[in-house]
């Protein structure tokens, strides 16, 4: 959330001047509430947003709903932290405080026996951008804005993929090639982008990991290939492959984290010194959980970019890494 | 730095106080609370106080100032008992707290006892900091998160009483009265030998008839703590505030926006008060008015509208608080030169949260404030503090270190190190991206997840948890 | 032994009984995986067809692993009452299935017969049993256990409330407890999946599970569900454990693999029955998933269902408080989507009633399956009419540590309005006191609202 509180604020004040526009139109008595500038209300990233940044990232609570307004209010703006619908609890401002140490969906209380309706649609929402993670395709734009190259697994399908993960975790015969072709000798370190389980979590997070994460070797005077590559229905192993094509010293291996209907959009990163293929998985080291209520991508690249240093300088990952 | 797991860190409180001189060491435990998937998070996991020194009345000289010949005395004595080395001591903290008075050599103090406390020093604490220290130490915020309560701790000692209100945990309120057990001092024959200035003044107003030189009549002695003991009510909202609330009241008003269920006594009058078999013997054994102070105190409607805790310390917990609760850890992932380190008493200025830091406005409030400083001496610092932006992209992050860099053009061209406070984990891409748009040799500190204001200091110690973590004293020297 | 049968003119063959098993299985995504599944529909109907004819004794003499090199088969074989088994060894699978539908195999009688079965036997019999079979026979069986509270009385459901929390946070896990209790929950267990497995970390979590379960005087029992060895050693660091909890699966390579062989569990039962808090007669708690081995390369060409029922086999030796199968947690690579899944839950049911203690399923599916929580309500009705006697559920059924769904905290209310199950008696009075519930065991305007444990 990026300064929810300023971005309300704003938007708050986009409506009522709309509203106010459209009393002026229609020629009727004096406007609601005053108008006076946003000053210091402005979202942090500093663009007053256009009304167009309105429909995309829609107010985060309950905006006044102005009978002009077309949209109804963005059901999933708001984190399970800030959600409560408790009527007359015991003690809200306790219950509020409790409910900041967990993200579980707490205090969110129920007709009947059941959950309220906005509870039960919120669930669904979550879960739909949950499925849509695993089953859709990262975006093209997104590969080819980081300049990424395009792999492919043996994998046919999704389903494929879902159902056989061996085969999530080889290159196919024609990407096996693009690696040879694509493989800059001499380099200390690759990295490499794959769907994994989320296909969200690299369209979200891989601008921001990507030059964090190329800024923090390129400052500890690590070497690593131009362009990353970018596995399709790869799963984490098919950094082993990879890593024998490249003779690198260090994978860097970026992929969707199977969701959760908080987080759809995770990325873990696995790290490995001399991958092989078929290697044990205690010679990886992982950090999990890269996302913007997580930890933050840019924090994330930074700290990978000090793990490959690490691993370099010993020699080694994983479990033999932690134990020295 | 990813197999950290957990460090013990030795910690070392001293308390030179209006009345005593005390001093702890705790242990404090940091321990990695991620799991082994995820990148580190450090935080203070436990402490243990692991030896109490005896309690000593404060030397002073005669001009009313603190003998540090004779505390330096005590101090190495007490290192010595607990077979503690100063090269052993991580961090810790030096309170002088009491009056105002006896603060004239403090800073003289602090800096010959720093050698003693590791690379940290907290050398006047102020009443409000020093009310959350006592409070902590007493275990009033412990206590008011288990209880899910308010809870208010009265720190009573010989010159002042330091008040702390907690709910659930969290600091609501702090203040502290000139109100102490010694306000009135006898000698050992029974007769008055000293009356504070601002108690001389009540006693007037109220024709009580008590004097130096006087053999200390009890009952009158009792009608004067009964006018403490009500402002001590009024401090917590028990009863109204009376003329002499103002008076008493150190610093400014103690604003309260509810009464608090609980109240807890630490500081010297608290051992006697909770000591009910005390009552019997003699009520000048300390040669001051603190048995009678205590007696009233049980007597007063505190223990009827409010449920009495017991404290976990009563006269230690200041020291106590001091030793163990004024030292906290940075965020886990954060930037830093080594040689930077440790800082000292870093004034801090704080960019308001409604300027977005990724803004030229943003740079302009950095250059305006650091242009309050006098920067003439090499040897000063600034930090920048600001709340920085959860989850921020790439290009943000760059444009914050630009905004920074540009309002720190001073700090730059003085060749000072670069030190950058964030509320948001954002640290360690914002240091490493200073240090890329930076000129070469520059130092930097960049740690995140601490939450300073505008006019508070900073310690920042040397890196522990594996070189993880910077452990961290913020000085509040206003309450916020 | 007979392997082969003619269908519709073609003649289909097998090698040994273990094809014939997972051939007769349900589609399963984990046994095409391992390559054990029928190729066709015809040759699963032909699998169930010479599976129905084959003799007790067959399966008997042929376990799925033999005898001499798995310490899971050996606890399975020894455990059998040999009398009994005398009786039944000349029935086939069909009969078997047949005795379980009629009238006369009362609760009493089913359970006498199951003494003298082996787990494939009752992985044979699921398999050619229909959904409305598996209901219908598991509702008939209630096995009882006890811990601090009893386990499986008929007409009862108990519900674990699961408080996991991604760091272990003390206040997390107790908001998210009082959310549980709140909404009439836990009088299975207030069961936590630690994310530190340590034996500091755990003892720590017991004393405080076990501080808020005296100082709001619960009836329920507590469990940290961390390895075993880090319970053992936190129980004889003297932490409060009221029993111990293990996964556990269906052969001993797979056991080896999650670091135990019988020898250290009966370390632990021995452990429990002596040290353990409850004083419980039954202080042994599973959890086990469909794939297990598979995902340890430990499968030993057996499929998935019967190396459940040998998984189950296997627990029965420690007479446990309940088993909990976590149906659609272990990926959809074993469990694809929510027919596999639906089909799992009620056969994990049946079988586990058939080895004679309570039998739990986490009703649940990963994110990453074919699968949504309206499937999931409805397993959850199905096996509640099976007389489900243990259930699981987190808020909105969300595990935020273990990112998957489950039944929500709201479904049991639900489900036991709709059934008219209930819960524990002294849970009903306990929460009943907290004016949860009303005299008829109704919610209350405080039903739903956890802020009521915060003052």
């Amino acid at each position: 959330m990026l300064n929810e509180d300023a971005l309300r604020d704003s938007i708050r004040l986009l409506v009522s001047n709309v509203i106010q526009e459209e009393i002026a139109k229609s020629g009727s008595a004096a406007p609601i509430g005053s108008a006076a500038p946003a000053s210091g209300a402005a979202p942090s990233t500093g663009a007053t947003p256009t009304v167009g940044a309105v429909a995309e990232a829609l107010p985060a609570s309950p905006v006044p709903a102005a009978d002009s307004s077309e949209f109804v209010p963005d059901a999933t703006a708001l984190t399970m932290q800030e959600t409560f619908w408790v009527p007359n609890a015991h003690d809200e401002e306790g219950y509020r405080k409790m409910k900041r140490f967990t993200s579980g969906r707490l205090g969110i209380w129920r007709a009947g026996p059941r959950p309220l309706s906005r509870a039960y649609v919120r669930v669904k929402a979550d879960h739909a951008a949950a499925q849509n993670a695993v089953w859709s395709d990262v975006d093209e734009r997104v590969i080819e804005e980081l300049k990424m190259v395009k792999l492919e697994s043996r994998s046919d399908d999704k389903a494929e993929y879902l159902k056989n993960p061996p085969t999530g975790k080889r290159l196919s015969d024609a990407s096996i090639e693009v690696v040879k072709n694509n493989t800059q000798a001499g380099k200390q370190v690759q990295i490499v982008f794959s769907d994994g389980l989320s296909s969200s979590a690299i369209e979200r997070n891989a601008k921001d990991v990507l030059p964090a994460l190329e800024q923090g070797l390129k400052s500890l005077g690590i070497s690593y290939a131009d362009r990353p590559f970018f596995v399709k229905n790869g799963r984490v192993a098919s950094m082993e492959e990879i890593g024998e094509l490249t003779a690198v010293d260090v994978v860097i291996m970026l992929t969707g984290e199977r969701p959760g209907l908080n987080s759809q959009a995770s990325m873990g990163a696995y790290l490995a010194y001399k991958p092989t293929v078929g290697m044990e998985e205690s010679r990886r080291t992982v950090i999990s959980n890269i996302h913007a209520l997580g930890t933050p991508p840019v924090e994330a690249g930074a700290q990978i970019a000090e793990l490959a240093q690490s691993m370099i300088k010993h020699k080694m990952s994983g479990v033999d890494l932690k134990l020295v | 730095m990813e197999n950290f797991t957990k460090q013990e860190i030795l910690s070392v409180g001293i308390d030179i106080g209006t009345s005593t001189t005390q001093l702890v060491f705790s242990r404090i435990t940091l321990k990695n609370l991620a799991s082994a998937f995820n990148i580190a998070r450090v935080a203070i996991a436990g402490k243990t106080i692991i030896y109490r020194s005896e309690i000593y009345f404060t030397p002073l000289t005669a001009d009313d100032c603190i003998d540090m010949g004779a505390v330096m005395r005590i101090i190495d004595r007490e290192y010595r008992h607990a077979g503690i080395e100063k090269t052993d001591i991580d961090i810790g903290a030096v309170i002088i707290t009491g009056e105002t008075a006896r603060r004239a050599n403090a800073s003289e103090a602090a800096a010959k006892l720093s050698g003693y406390a590791g690379d940290f020093v907290v050398a006047t604490a102020g009443p409000h900091l020093e009310s959350i220290i006592a409070g902590k130490g007493a275990g009033a915020d412990k206590c008011s998160k288990e209880l899910k309560a308010t809870v208010a701790n009265i720190d009573i000692g010989g010159g002042t009483s330091n008040i702390a209100v907690f709910d659930r945990g969290e600091v609501i309120a702090a203040g502290c009265l000139d109100i102490g057990g010694r306000q009135v001092k006898l000698d050992c024959d029974g007769r008055i030998v000293y009356i504070n200035e601002k108690i001389a003044q009540v006693i007037a107003a109220e024709r009580l008839g008590i004097a130096v030189g006087d053999v200390a009549d009890p009952e009158r002695l009792r009608a004067l703590a009964r006018i403490m003991v009500r402002q001590l009510e009024a401090s917590v909202g028990i009863t109204e505030r009376d003329r002499y609330f103002k008076m008493m009241v150190t610093i400014k008003d103690m604003p309260l926006s509810a009464t608090p269920e609980y109240v807890m006594y630490s500081g010297g009058v608290a051992d006697v008060y909770y000591c009910q078999d005390a009552d019997g013997s003699d009520l000048f054994r300390y040669q001051d008015m603190g048995v009678i102070l205590a007696q009233e105190l049980r007597g007063s409607v505190l223990a009827e509208r409010m449920t009495v805790l017991k404290p976990e310390e009563t006269i230690r917990a200041t020291v106590v608080g001091a030793g163990s609760h004024t030292a906290d850890i940075s965020g886990t992932t954060v930037a830093y030169d080594r040689a930077a380190l440790p800082l000292k008493n870093v004034p801090v200025i704080k960019i308001p949260n409604d300027i977005p830091p990724d803004q030229p406005a943003f740079a302009a409030e950095v250059a305006k404030r650091v242009g309050w400083f006098d920067l003439s001496d090499v040897a000063s610092q600034v930090a920048v503090a600001f709340q920085g932006i959860q989850a921020p992209g790439f290009s943000t992050v760059e444009a914050i270190a630009r905004q920074l860099i540009q309002g720190l053009d001073l700090i730059v061209r003085s060749d000072r190190i670069i030190i950058v406070l964030v509320e948001q984990d954002m640290a360690k891409a914002l240091g490493q991206t200073l240090r890329r748009l930076l000129p070469q040799g520059l130092r930097v500190v960049c740690i995140d997840s601490v939450e300073v204001a505008e006019g508070d200091y900073i310690d920042i110690g040397n890196p522990v948890a594996g070189g993880m973590v910077l452990p961290v004293i913020v000085k509040t020297l206003i309450f916020k | 032994m007979k392997l082969k049968t003619v269908m519709f003119g073609k003649t289909y063959q097998f090698k040994d009984l273990n094809e014939v098993q997972a051939k007769a299985s349900e589609q399963k995504s984990g046994d095409e995986l391992a390559g054990l599944a029928a190729t066709s529909r015809e040759e699963r109907a032909a699998a169930k067809i010479v599976l129905c004819e084959t003799t007790l004794a067959d399966i008997r003499n042929h376990p799925a692993v033999p005898y001499e090199i798995d310490d899971v088969t050996r606890v399975i074989q020894d455990q059998v009452n040999e009398t009994v088994y005398k009786e039944i060894q000349n029935w086939t699978v069909g009969d078997l299935r047949n005795f379980l539908m009629e009238y006369t195999s009362t609760e009493p009688v089913i359970q006498r017969i199951c003494t003298g079965l082996t787990s494939e036997m009752i992985a044979a019999c699921a398999k050619i049993m229909s959904n409305l079979d598996l209901i219908y026979a598991s509702r008939k069986i209630n096995n009882r256990s006890r811990c601090c509270t009893e386990m499986g009385r008929p007409g009862i459901a108990l519900t674990r409330a699961l408080p996991n929390h991604s760091t272990d946070d003390i206040d997390g896990i107790f908001v998210e407890t009082y959310e549980a209790l709140a909404y009439g929950i836990g009088d299975a267990m207030i069961g936590l999946n630690p994310v530190q497995d340590t034996v500091e970390s755990t003892v720590y979590l017991e004393n405080k599970l076990y501080e808020l379960r005296m100082k709001w005087d619960i009836p329920t029992q507590h469990c940290v569900l961390s390895h075993i060895t880090t319970q053992m050693a936190a129980i004889r660091k003297g932490a409060p454990v009221d029993m111990i909890f293990q996964s556990i699966a269906g052969t001993q390579k797979a056991n080896e693999s999650f670091g135990i062989s019988t020898e250290l569990l009966d370390e632990a039962y021995d452990l429990g029955l002596h040290e353990c808090i409850s004083g419980a007669p039954n202080p042994m708690y599973f959890e086990t998933g469909e794939g297990s081995e598979l995902s340890a390369a430990a499968h030993m060409g057996v499929d998935e269902l019967t190396l459940e029922a040998r998984t189950y086999g296997y627990a029965r030796r420690y007479n446990p408080f309940a088993v909990m199968s976590v149906v659609g947690f272990i990926g959809p690579e074993y469990i694809y989507d929510s027919v596999q899944q639906q089909r799992g839950g009620l056969e994990e049911l049946f079988m586990g009633k058939m080895h004679l203690f309570p039998m739990g399923v986490d009703v649940c599916y990963t994110n990453h399956m074919p699968a949504s929580q309206n499937d999931s309500e409805v397993l959850a009705m199905l096996v509640a009419e099976a007389g489900m006697p243990y259930f699981v559920t987190a808020p909105m059924g969300d595990d935020i540590m273990l990112n998957y769904q489950l039944l929500g905290n709201h479904d049991l209310q639900t489900i036991l309005e709709l059934t008219g199950l209930r819960r524990d008696p002294d849970f009903e009075k306990w929460l009943q006191k907290m004016e949860i519930l009303d005299d008829n065991c109704m919610p209350t305007e405080r039903f739903g609202d956890a802020s009521i444990f915060l003052r």
